[in-house]
């Protein structure tokens, strides 16, 4: 037997849980220290012509798509599936579609920002798809399967 | 069937499926599978609802430093 370095595979799916504090921060109460309630997370859409990216570090308006029907900020995004490991690989992907209903937006959006509303709202990603426009419609995103290589968060 | 329109004026409003003429189409890619469904009222679009299916979210490596 040989020992070999490596991230504990759990750890990589406990830190989207908020398991391990390795420094100080200014967090939002969630209620109970020991069993801490899930965070809300929300979906917000992003012009074409934005430059939304990586770089930010919480949700912003600017750039954000408006239009009939939608808000400000977005959608809650459904979240009933804690983060896990697939093989070592920490995974998180939203439980349900992230679905905007009877909007219309008629300047072309191209990425969506996922962001931790209950968190001051952080930013989580950017993700992108190819440039639409919406027309008294639903824009509906589905997820990808969450496993180790399609979910929308893979921590390898 | 009633589907919701836009008439150009920002108010959505219901129509009647036989007056509008459907258009559907489909793109794929690496990335995303993309359904459009379009009804078109006298050569304009009143309604054009999307449904992208994401097939691939983002990777991140965390990696394990050494002494």
């Amino acid at each position: 037997m040989a020992n070999s370095q490596a991230l504990a595979s759990s750890f990589k799916s406990e830190v989207m849980l908020g398991k391990h504090q390795l420094g100080t921060v200014t967090l939002t109460s969630r209620t109970s220290l020991t069993a801490p309630t899930t965070d809300t997370i929300k979906a917000a859409l992003y012009l074409a012509s934005a430059t939304t990216n990586g770089s930010n570090t919480a949700y912003t308006a600017t750039g954000e798509v408006s239009g009939t029907g939608y808000t400000a900020g977005g959608v809650t995004v459904t979240n009933a599936t804690a983060p896990s490991t697939s093989g070592t690989t920490g995974i998180w992907t939203p439980s349900a579609s992230i679905v905007y209903s009877s909007v219309t937006l008629s300047t072309a959006f191209d990425a969506v920002m996922l962001y931790n509303s209950t968190q001051g709202n952080a930013a989580i990603g950017v993700y992108t798809f190819g440039s639409q426009t919406i027309t008294a419609g639903t824009f509906t995103l589905t997820m990808p399967t969450n496993d180790a290589t399609h979910a929308l968060i893979q921590l390898a | 069937m009633l589907i919701n329109v836009d008439l150009g004026d920002g108010v959505i409003r219901q129509m009647d499926d036989s007056e509008l003429t459907p258009n559907h189409s489909t793109i794929e890619n690496d990335s995303e599978r993309t359904q459009v469904t379009e009804f078109q009222l006298d050569g304009k679009v009143v309604h054009r609802s999307v449904h992208v299916h994401l097939k691939q979210g983002i990777g991140i490596e965390a990696v394990l430093g050494s002494f």
